[in-house]
């Protein structure tokens, strides 16, 4: 019963990290479409756009930010695996453990004072100092929301690995993960 | 805490969770955090904020998803194809051609990707099997392929060299430019080295037009080659043409290219949408991980730095009292020890700021050292045992090459970059020649 709890939550967190991780992706054409377009319309149409600066910037700031947890699930993040790849499975649960510790610590304190700056760029109405001063508050929004989906998805992993070091038995059959 | 003790714990956390395995990003700002709040307090946790506003808000460090999307879009487009039939064209007459021709157009295609893994998967998924088949020499085709596809990082446009520019307030473009004639001259020995040895040991490498395939054109397709092979090498010139010219910035000019590339795609008749999707998919990962890198790697630098790393790195040296180009030489043979394990995104983002002033006091340009940077990661990353494109390069080998004949494969390839390290140190104009011509 407890297993099939686990198993459907974890399942559940991998759903929503996906879906989370495919959106952030469609970003991806769109954002070459308007640093192209900013170009065209300086030289094909004459006046550079107000918008094209900073909507490029948010929207990368979004795709990458948002897309850390999906990478995560993925497990493309970049290590140094020279020790990691020869230890048995279980030590690299044991180390996993501890990394994915640090990992969580550190998304914490993100959200945290990403929460201070939301609270911050709502009171003061923050924007961007640019001609077309976007309002700042969203980018905290999304951090909150990035660094949450991350800190999910680590405990979702977190999960498995001491499930692991508990029962020595998988607890989901991870798939085929190549990074791509 | 006095700063060379905080150091000393900062680098043997950093040793722990790398060895650990731990995801590199996250590693470095945690540990940051971490130790930050035991010697400083919660006052520490200000560095995050600014660093994600100087890090998620840098216009330079939005070329990043553009040029990989232009990389992963031209790998599907067929372009790889086309500029080594091109290249076939024109050279199937000397022996070796086929692995010149891999150092030329893996060189290409690295330089589009613009990172070390993805160029050398590439090239070797378009051109280690006709080597082998056609009975090159194992090693050979093995090395050329390191060789050439290594040379992404140092031809522009090169992500490390976009990091390198935005960590330490360089011109992207002077960077490009800088590491112009570097790349040249590599690739040039390169393409030396293969001729030459195979004239001396005719074994390694049959003449490519006395095999039974080796395709005869005729006026039509000979024309159609000729034009493919242009147009791809003709992004190239608008990509980087638009930056030196000053029509673009860098990152306009990735857009640019990212168009440049669809509309090869739909002359190659290569383009489908799913194909446009994918790649858009597969850049935002990368994306995410580079700069979930880059923050993380900043957040521990900025931290590091705010502790007054720089004048203890700086009045280290000054102890030292050695003659600056010994200073030079010794932050190299730093870069090239971390780049035996770790990878050049990170060795940029630690060491680009906390060097790069200390050369530029001690009177040295900072594109000339930001190429030496990139000189040394080209190098250490190939070099045995640990250099993880080795691991790449063994990924895509045939089964049953073990990894010592990947070692040797790659020893000459990486002796000819280490010649060009060395002349670029001796003779900083081959570096600054180009820039201080074109843009002063």
């Amino acid at each position: 019963m407890f297993e099939i709890i686990l198993i459907k939550l974890c399942s559940f967190i991998d759903v929503i990290v996906m879906i989370a991780g495919r959106l952030a992706s469609l970003l991806m054409p769109l954002l070459a479409f308007v640093v192209a377009y900013e170009v065209f319309s300086r030289y094909a149409l004459g006046s550079p756009t107000v918008w094209a600066f900073d909507l490029s910037l948010f929207m990368f700031g979004y795709m990458a930010a948002l897309g850390g947890a999906y990478a995560q699930q993925k497990r493309a993040h970049i290590n140094v695996d020279i020790l990691y790849l020869k230890v048995s499975h279980k030590t690299r649960s044991v180390f996993n453990l501890i990394s994915f510790s640090l990992g969580i610590f550190f998304l914490v304190i993100i959200i945290m004072v990403s929460v201070g700056k939301y609270e911050e760029a709502i009171e003061f109405d923050y924007r961007r100092q640019t001609e077309w001063a976007p309002p700042m508050f969203h980018f905290w929004v999304m951090m909150i929301i990035a660094a949450g989906l991350f800190i999910a998805q680590l405990s979702r992993d977190l999960l498995n690995e001491l499930f692991y070091i508990v029962t020595s038995r998988v607890l989901i059959e991870e798939e085929n993960r190549d990074g791509n | 805490m006095g700063i060379e003790l905080l150091t000393l714990v900062l680098l043997f956390c950093i040793l722990v969770f790398f060895a650990l395995g731990a995801p590199v990003g996250l590693a470095l700002g945690g540990i940051a955090m971490m130790i930050g709040y035991m010697t400083w307090g919660d006052g520490i946790y200000n560095v995050i904020p600014t660093t994600l506003e100087a890090t998620y808000f840098s216009f330079i460090l939005l070329a990043i998803p553009l040029y990989i999307y232009m990389g992963q879009l031209l790998t599907k487009s067929g372009i790889g194809d086309a500029m080594f039939n091109f290249s076939q064209m024109l050279i199937g007459r000397v022996r070796g051609s086929l692995a010149v021709s891999v150092i030329g157009v893996c060189s290409m295609i690295g330089a589009m990707v613009g990172i070390i893994g993805a160029g050398i998967m590439t090239s070797g998924s378009i051109a280690l099997r006709p080597m082998l088949e056609r009975g090159y020499n194992q090693r050979l085709a093995l090395g050329v392929i390191m060789a050439g596809g290594g040379l992404g990082i140092l031809i522009p446009p090169s992500i490390p060299m976009i990091m390198f520019a935005a960590s330490t307030q360089n011109s992207v473009g002077r960077m490009f430019l800088g590491a112009m004639m570097p790349a040249l001259l590599t690739v040039v020995m390169m393409v030396l080295y293969v001729v030459i040895s195979c004239r001396i040991y005719p074994d390694r490498a049959p003449r490519d037009m006395d095999n039974a395939d080796f395709p005869t054109l005729k006026g039509a397709e000979k024309f159609r080659v000729a034009r493919d092979g242009l147009f791809s090498m003709l992004l190239i010139v608008v990509v980087l043409g638009s930056i030196v010219t000053g029509i673009a910035t860098p990152t306009e000019s990735g857009a640019i290219g990212v168009v440049g590339a669809i509309v090869l795609a739909i002359l190659f008749k290569r383009f489908k949408v799913e194909m446009f999707m994918t790649a858009g998919f597969q850049t935002a990962t990368l994306v995410s991980v580079a700069m979930w890198i880059i923050f993380g790697a900043s957040v521990f630098s900025n931290f590091h730095l705010l502790m007054g790393v720089q004048s203890m790195v700086a009045g280290f040296t000054a102890e030292l009292d050695l003659p600056p180009i010994m200073i030079i030489i010794m932050f190299q043979l730093i870069m090239l020890l971390l780049g035996f394990i770790i990878d050049e995104f990170i060795i940029v983002l630690m060491c680009a700021p906390l060097f790069t002033p200390i050369a530029v006091s001690l009177g040295y340009d900072p594109i000339w050292f930001g190429v030496l940077m990139i000189l040394n990661i080209l190098i250490a990353v190939q070099t045995p045992p640990y250099g993880f494109a080795l691991f790449y390069l063994k990924g895509i080998a045939p089964p049953g090459i073990g990894m010592s004949e990947i070692y040797k494969s790659v020893t000459p390839f990486i002796l000819l970059n280490l010649t060009v390290l060395i002349l670029c140190m001796v003779f900083p104009e081959i570096v600054l020649w180009l820039p201080n011509k074109v843009m002063s």
